[in-house]
């Protein structure tokens, strides 16, 4: 019989079951993944584009600083030209002093000296306050310069770091996926394993035992010896059949056909007469021949009498079933006509008839026919007459 | 799947398209029960069934295999056709719940009264079914039939009884013909002697024993599939009686059995004895049965083949079943033929 266990279809079905939860999982740790490659793509393109701010920015910080160098410099030289020029107007001065009083203020000589001594302290110190507020105005330029460059190395160590937190973390969420996907693997895997046996453990201790093993025996087991036994009946019948019919063909029916043949033998030499077409011998087989009024014939060959189904008589003239060739040629319309023609018909006269509705009465009295046949055949007879054929030899001998 | 926990039974009710079985360790114990209420009307379950303990209550057809760890319960309720398309088995037992009809009032009255179709074996220790029709074999340790028609094998390994039945043929150790049965196939084994039993039936009619061919009820026209001892007065029923002295013969076989002799195990042939039945004895002339034993062995055939054909073959087929089968055999060919999708019952 068809149809039995889990198919195909039905083991699949709880397979996808069973994976199904994992399967979601999965799928879900994928778009995390996902995320993460996008939120690193567009980390990637802040950083460069970072970067290429950073570098936008150090060009101008040190076109600005290469600027301002040139500027303080250029400053540094007038301010030097102009302090060489006070030192060369006050030594001027003062040797113009020295040599316009040099003759007559000799007083004054110590006074000028220390004069153009203080200015020389004056100029020095200038010299050195100018000089140090240039540099330390370079100084605050550089630093401010180098303030901005340090924001961007550290914005840029940070974006360094950060990047380098985000492949940490990108191969840590790749390891722990492995680390989930090995354990989906290793549940289906058992599931699997779970579900397989489930199904085996039905087969082996349900479906073998109750189902497979009694299927497993052939119908012919149970059918073969009432199979053998009818064969062995048939052919035990059969032989006895076979038997009976050779013992009654031995016993009956032989005995019966030879004795017949014997008594066809002793007839034969009895009474038997040769005939032969030379000798011009003839047969005379009775025969009834009846013509009706329309002219219609009749032939019955060698009747006998049997039981009719009619109302009226009880008994009929029927062939016996020989002579059936003769018969067959009586048949034939020109041999009726010729034997029609080979009778002679002779007219009953009153006496004949009066005797004939008498026998038909006395029938009827016997209860062989029935009464009103009888008097409608007397009647018949009164108004018809019967006339009956006769055949010469002469008229005969010429018909054959 | 429609299943619902009631207690300490699973339901089903109504069309469930896939398989039912325990899916937990949990569920094994419970009750499985298919059934028909009045709100989902007759289920119908396109896939297998499997549990410890199977109950189907009620109107329904399963179109897989049903296999039971325990016993399988059949109750129509008398409300309805129960069909199983694929065979019913069990390691426990298989029953259906008793009916309190009579003979007359069973499928042997009328094939439409059943209240069972298999279509498949019905395989298990203990069978008992009542107003069942199987179109395949029942295989059992002990089994018991009763109005019921089984288009297929009957085998007791050691007791089976036919009550009012009709099957094809029986192999048994042991079997008893109880009220009239009817047999599709002249052709029995048992280890002892038949048992012929009159029956009295639950409404208290009794019925003398009495067994008939079929072939040769059947060659009459319409007659039915089972034993109809109200319609007597014809002379093929009178004809088609099988006689327990005169068909049913004792055959002496030898049996190999092992027995340990001189502390060995060999195989040694003990003489012993089957009664079988077998036409083989009778005058009967056969050959005027060779039209009605030709048309069984065709529907038989076709009907057995018949979920392998296309369907256009099918489509013949139906018709050809038309032309050839009594009303009752008809009947049970739709039925067991009929898919779950089909009758409507989806």
């Amino acid at each position: 019989m068809a149809e039995s266990g889990l198919s195909a279809g039905e083991v699949k079905s709880m397979i996808q079951e069973a994976i199904r939860p994992v399967a979601s999982k999965t799928d879900s740790l994928e778009r995390s993944l996902d995320r993460l490659d996008s939120r690193l793509r567009k980390l990637e393109a802040e950083m460069s584009s970072i970067a290429d701010a950073i570098s936008s920015m150090s060009s101008k910080v040190t076109g600005k600083l290469d600027q301002l160098q040139e500027t303080t410099r250029s400053r540094l030289e007038v301010t030097n030209d102009r302090l060489a020029e006070v030192r060369k107007t006050t030594e001027q001065g003062l040797t113009r002093n020295a040599e316009v009083t040099a003759a007559g203020f000799t007083a004054n000589t110590a006074a000028t000296v220390k004069v153009a001594s203080d200015v020389q302290t004056n100029t020095s110190s200038v010299e050195k306050n100018t000089g140090a507020l240039v540099q330390m105005e370079v100084m605050r330029i550089f630093a401010e310069g180098q303030l901005a460059m340090r924001r961007i190395a550290s914005f840029a160590k940070e974006v360094d770091e950060r990047f380098g937190k985000a492949l940490e973390s990108v191969v840590l969420n790749r390891n722990l996926y492995n680390k989930h996907f090995e354990s989906i693997y290793l549940e289906y895997d058992s599931k699997l394993r779970t579900i397989g046996e489930h199904i085996y453990r039905i087969m082996e201790e349900d479906f073998v035992p109750v189902v497979e093993v009694r299927q497993t025996v052939p119908p012919a087991a149970y059918q073969e010896l009432a199979l053998r036994v009818d064969e062995r009946l048939v052919q035990s019948r059969s032989e006895h059949l076979e038997a009976n019919l050779a013992a009654l063909r031995r016993d009956t029916l032989q005995p019966l056909l030879r004795m017949h043949a014997e008594f066809e033998q002793l007839i034969q030499n009895g009474f038997a007469l040769p005939l032969s077409s030379d000798s011009g011998d003839e047969l005379a087989v009775a025969a009834a021949i009846s013509v009706d009024a329309s002219g219609e014939v009749a032939t019955t060959v060698e009747g006998l009498i049997k039981e009719a189904d009619g109302e009226h008589v009880r008994f009929r003239i029927a062939p016996s079933g020989r002579f059936v060739e003769l018969a067959n040629r009586l048949q034939q319309p020109q041999a009726r006509q010729q034997l029609v023609e080979a009778m002679n018909w002779v007219a009953l006269d009153a006496p004949q008839l009066a005797s004939l509705k008498q026998e038909v009465a006395q029938l009827a009295k016997e209860g062989l026919i029935s009464a009103p046949y009888a008097a409608g055949l007397a009647q018949y007879l009164d108004q018809f007459g019967l006339r009956v054929a006769k055949a010469s030899d002469a008229r005969l001998a010429a018909w054959r | 799947m429609p299943e619902v926990v009631v207690g300490d039974r699973i339901v089903v009710s109504g069309y469930s398209p896939g398989s039912h079985f325990p899916r937990t360790e949990a569920m094994i114990p419970y009750l499985w029960e298919a059934w028909a209420t009045k709100d989902h009307g007759p289920y119908a379950i396109a896939g297998s069934v499997y549990g410890r303990q199977l109950r189907f209550t009620g109107p329904g057809a399963v179109s897989g295999t049903v296999l039971g760890r325990g016993d399988v319960t059949l109750n129509a309720g008398g409300k309805g056709l129960q069909r199983f398309l694929s065979g019913v088995a069990a390691n426990g037992n298989i029953g259906t719940e008793p009916s309190k009809s009579g003979l007359r009032d069973s499928l042997v009255g009328d094939i439409r009264r059943a209240s069972y179709v298999i279509r498949g074996d019905v395989l298990a220790n203990n069978i008992l079914l009542e107003n069942a029709i199987v179109f395949g074999n029942v295989h059992g340790l002990n089994v018991t039939l009763q109005h019921c028609v089984v288009v297929g094998a009957a085998v007791a390994k050691e007791q089976l009884r036919l009550v009012g039945s009709t099957v094809l043929y029986y192999h048994c150790r042991d079997v008893q013909f109880e009220g009239p049965c009817a047999l599709m196939h002249a052709m029995g084994e048992s280890v002892s002697r038949p048992r012929f039993l009159p029956y009295e039936d639950a409404v208290g009619e009794v019925w003398s024993d009495d067994v008939r061919y079929y072939p040769m009820l059947r060659a009459e026209g319409d007659r039915a599939l089972s034993n109809r001892p109200w319609s007597v007065g014809q002379a093929q029923y009178d004809g088609a009686k099988l006689y327990p002295e005169h068909d049913w013969v004792a055959m002496p076989v030898s049996e190999v059995h092992h027995r340990p002799v001189q502390g060995k195990m060999q195989a040694v042939e003990v003489p012993s004895e089957r009664y079988v039945l077998s036409l083989g004895r009778r005058m009967l002339n056969l050959q005027a049965l060779g039209a009605t034993l030709t048309d069984i062995y065709t529907l038989l055939k076709s009907g057995l083949e018949f979920g392998h054909y296309a369907p256009a073959v099918q489509h013949r087929t139906y018709e050809l079943w038309r032309s050839l089968a009594t009303p009752d055999e008809l009947w049970i060919l739709q039925q067991a033929t009929e898919s779950v999708a089909a009758s409507g019952e989806a």
